[in-house]
């Protein structure tokens, strides 16, 4: 449940801005491939705007350098009605909203959170790009989860830094990322930035070699060599053996 | 399959069509009058175009068609594992196979096909005892088993050493097509074939080749400098009968057409210090590529670049000129912006076809290659370490060789390896620019003769060298001024014969040869020896990690994560079948492969007990194992 997520943030009542998004502004503001735009039409149910943090609805200051413009966060909720492309819809939201934005994306019961990194476009500095954005697993986050419960915790606004927006939202994304770590590691750890950086890199890592075992599987299937089928094999094992050590280092 | 297509009306061209895909499949039987049909037939394995009258065009020799037949006759030996005498053998991609290169090829026909990119040989030039030739093509292995003193001679011939200098280039060309035509198979997509040769076989190599890979598939004549050791000096005086030697050659084919040479460069002996202006523009007639640059729109030929590229260029020289051009040189500026800018400018009054439209050439400090390679030296010994071998080849002309394949990861193969340098050059190659080939080598363990140097240091046979050359040559990069930490290990493979009897070269069917007979495994060879034999046999890379557990006392093999078993103990009782089958399967879901699982067996291990092994079988199978056979 969307609430059950936001209510445990404990934001002030001054941050609820509670405004629909409606689709047609996302169609007409963005560039959306013709896949995006069949995920928004049929995926989406109902997009809000729940909280706005602004220096003046919430104690934190706003954030700029050469790169960043963290002015304010955006908190939104997505309402699915298939959660497949989920990634897709989170992604071209986050380059809808020029704001750092966390997005709560829910399919009945279950959530998932989305964060993305965005920065200042040098070429034209009116426009800003998004450089990745993550979403986690789903879950329900009122049922009994250890990692959920965990990562819920830390997401309350009490243990977030409030020097900044950069800040801020940098220890959002790094809760997120930690929650996405723990699908790998079975439990969540609490994020430190070099811990952050490293799970970056091994996630990124991870979903490399996960691809190359799709493709090396498929490749498999075809064969009825016992030869190739020993390569191919070896190859799928030496990557899966790979993905052990990379989540053994996330832990 | 493919669609056939009809062109302007035109009824589509079967008969090319079936040509074109005959010249894939054999292109050795076209020359360039057309099919051979003798040929054809030959490869097709009909022998007795052995009998029947002359060669006809093309590179011939007597004895042409029997050296075909030589490379398609199967070879009746295996290579045994010596983990004793290698360097990383649970781990290393690289190999080191001692035997007859020819049986060795023959060998790896399987398991090797289309896998190697790059081949470098440097065989024996021919100039004079260089080479040992058996022309006896039954009884290749044979020979070298005698000739290594595996085997007792029987009082049958051995060809003789005589020759006549007619018969020179015969038995040298005989020599070589066999191993080039098997060395060809093994070849990838996007492999080349390098070989050293000097004066004295060129053309017959170049021939040759051209004959066996085609001659559409030649690069390039490399000339690589040698170094004269003794100046005619002192005949110099009444004329000399010909010139010293100063350079031989490498010869550069491909195994498409299509391959793409890495273009490489060598720094130059002088290195500019000024960039230069040249004319923009080319003969080349294309209107597309005639713009307008700084007022000046060319009638004919072309600009070099497209519009985009030289307006940028354009505009780099002019803030160069407006802000910079009083503080530095054109060369500073450039340097001190990556070396990346490109500059057009145009000379004041400029005319004729190009309106003085120039662009300026940054300073190089490299220069690429061409065929002439004369500031490579063809020999020299590694002065870091002193091995008893004559003229071993720089490892640094190696090195660059190998380097002409694009691919950082390519499969490597030298079967003449001498002192090994191939082997050595390509893991230098992986130091420097971090990539993960691997080498092949093959060497006949060549007695070293009487009274040698090689001899006198204890080394018996020249693959005695090779191998330990290879060890401290990686030992060196090992070493901590070096630092590397890549492969430097290698697989020792010795030739010998099959580990079974009476071999009937059956490949399609290893197992029911196998099945039908009974005691047909040699004595003393151990489970390795049968297990590596089984790998080559079924096609599998002989570098494949092989790991091993004991179950009941007896030692289980898997190979590819699960994909295959093996269990080749000579004895397997009753009483040890169940636990044996449980230890496998309990293994495979550990390993839980994505593809079927294979079983091996020994089949004398179960004594003729027809019950243990329909028991073993009806466990593995009640469990999904269903492809379990034994040998
Ligand atoms: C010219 S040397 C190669 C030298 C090598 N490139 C090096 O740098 O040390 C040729 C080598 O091929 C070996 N050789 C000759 N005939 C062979 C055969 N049939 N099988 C394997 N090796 C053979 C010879 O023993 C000799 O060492």
């Amino acid at each position: 449940m969307i609430t059950t997520f936001l209510d445990n943030l404990g934001l002030p009542k001054s941050c609820e801005l509670d405004r629909t998004i409606f689709k047609k502004m996302l169609s007409d503001n963005v560039d959306l491939d013709v896949t995006d735009k069949k995920a928004l039409k049929d995926d989406v149910i109902k997009i809000k705007w729940t909280h706005t943090l602004k220096p003046s609805t919430i104690n934190i200051e706003a954030f700029a350098d050469s790169t960043r413009e963290y002015a304010e966060v955006a908190i939104l909720s997505v309402e699915l009605a298939k959660p497949d492309r989920a990634k897709r819809i989170a992604g071209f939201i986050h380059k809808a909203i020029p704001y750092p934005t966390l997005l709560v994306m829910a399919h009945g019961p279950q959530i998932a959170i989305s964060v993305a990194d965005k920065r200042i476009n040098q070429a034209d500095k009116s426009k800003w790009v998004v450089e990745e954005s993550w979403l986690t697993q789903w879950f329900d986050p009122s049922m009994d989860d250890t990692a959920a419960n965990a990562f819920m915790a830390e997401c309350h606004i009490s243990g977030l830094p409030f020097t900044n927006f950069m800040a801020f939202y940098s220890a959002l994304r790094d809760r997120a990322i930690a929650m996405i770590a723990a699908t790998r590691t079975g439990s969540y750890t609490l994020a430190t930035p070099e811990r952050t950086e490293n799970n970056i890199e091994h996630l990124h890592e991870i979903d490399r070699l996960t691809r190359e075992i799709g493709e090396l599987k498929a490749k498999l299937k075809k064969t009825k060599q016992m030869a190739q089928q020993i390569t191919l094999n070896t190859e799928i094992k030496t990557r899966k053996d790979a993905i052990m050590k990379l989540e053994s280092l996330m832990r | 399959m493919k669609n056939i297509t009809t062109k302007d009306g035109q009824s589509a061209d079967l008969i090319g069509e079936n040509i074109a895909h005959m010249k894939q499949l054999f292109p050795d039987a076209f020359s360039e009058n057309g099919l051979d049909f003798d040929v054809l037939r030959q490869l097709l394995g009909d022998a007795s175009v052995l009998d029947e009258g002359e060669e006809k065009y093309g590179l011939n020799w007597h004895g042409k068609k029997k050296a075909r037949q030589i490379a398609l006759t199967p070879s009746m030996g295996t290579l045994l594992p010596c983990p004793e005498e290698s360097v990383d053998w649970d781990t290393t991609q690289n190999l080191f196979i001692e035997g007859d290169n020819l049986e060795v090829l023959k060998l790896l026909q399987k398991s090797y096909a289309n896998k190697v990119k790059l081949i470098y040989i440097d065989p024996p030039y021919n100039t004079g005892n260089d080479f040992v030739y058996s022309d006896d093509y039954k009884d290749s292995l044979e020979h070298y088993l005698i000739s290594t003193g595996q085997k007792k001679r029987d009082g049958s011939k051995v060809s003789s050493s005589q020759d006549s200098a007619g018969r020179r280039h015969t038995k040298w060309l005989s020599m070589m097509f066999p191993r080039l035509i098997l060395a060809k198979n093994l070849l990838s997509q996007d492999g080349m074939v390098l070989v050293s040769i000097d004066d004295n076989e060129y053309s017959q190599l170049k021939r040759l080749c051209d004959d066996v890979f085609g001659e559409e598939n030649f690069r390039n004549s490399l000339i690589v400098r040698r170094r004269v050791k003794s100046l005619n000096v002192q005949f110099a005086e009444e004329g000399l009968h010909s010139l010293n030697v100063g350079f031989e050659y490498v010869l550069v084919y491909s195994k498409n057409k299509d391959l793409l040479l890495n273009p490489l460069r060598f720094k130059k002996k002088e290195v500019p210090t000024k960039g230069s202006w040249n004319v923009f523009w080319s003969g080349a007639d294309r209107p597309t590529m005639r713009y307008e640059i700084l007022g000046f729109t060319p009638e004919t030929g072309q600009w070099r670049w497209s519009k985009e590229k030289a307006d940028e260029a354009i505009r780099n020289y002019q803030t160069y000129l407006e802000g910079f051009s009083n503080k530095m040189s054109l060369e500073e500026y450039w340097k001190q912006n990556g070396e990346k800018l490109k500059f057009i400018r145009k000379i004041e009054d400029g005319k004729g076809k190009n309106g003085g439209v120039q662009y300026w050439i940054g300073p190089s400090e490299t220069t690429l290659r061409t065929s002439n390679w004369t500031d490579i030296e063809v020999s020299q010994i590694r002065k870091d370490f002193d091995l008893p071998f004559e003229n071993p080849k720089n490892v640094s002309l190696i090195e660059t060789l190998v380097d002409l394949h694009i691919d950082k990861d390519a499969l490597v193969l030298d079967f003449f390896a001498g002192s090994g340098t191939t082997a050595d050059a390509v893991m230098r190659l992986n130091a420097r620019d971090g990539g993960k080939r691997a080498c092949i080598s093959v060497q006949l363990p060549e007695p070293t003769p009487e009274k040698s140097e090689a001899k006198k240091a204890g080394f018996l046979s020249i693959s005695e060298i090779s191998k330990a050359r290879i060890k401290l040559a990686g030992r060196r990069l090992n070493s901590s001024e070096v630092g590397f930490n890549g492969d430097t290990g290698f697989k020792v493979f010795k030739l010998a014969e099959s580990n079974i009897r009476a071999w009937n070269p059956d490949r399609t069917d290893l197992e029911e040869t196998l099945l039908s007979h009974q005691e047909h495994l040699i004595e003393g060879r151990t489970e390795q020896d049968l297990l590596y034999e089984l790998l080559l046999k079924r096609g599998v890379d002989l570098a494949v990690p092989i790991e091993t557990r004991e179950v009941a006392g007896k030692t289980i093999y898997s190979i590819g994560a699960g994909v295959l078993f093996a269990c080749l103990d000579p004895s397997l009782n009753t009483d040890e079948i169940e636990p044996v089958a449980e230890g496998i399967l309990a293994w495979q879901k550990e390993l839980d492969p994505e593809a079927d699982t294979h079983v091996f067996f020994r089949d004398s291990a179960f004594h003729d007990d027809n019950v243990a092994k329909t028991n073993m079988v009806a466990i593995l199978e009640q469990n999904g194992i269903t492809h379990v056979r034994s040998l």
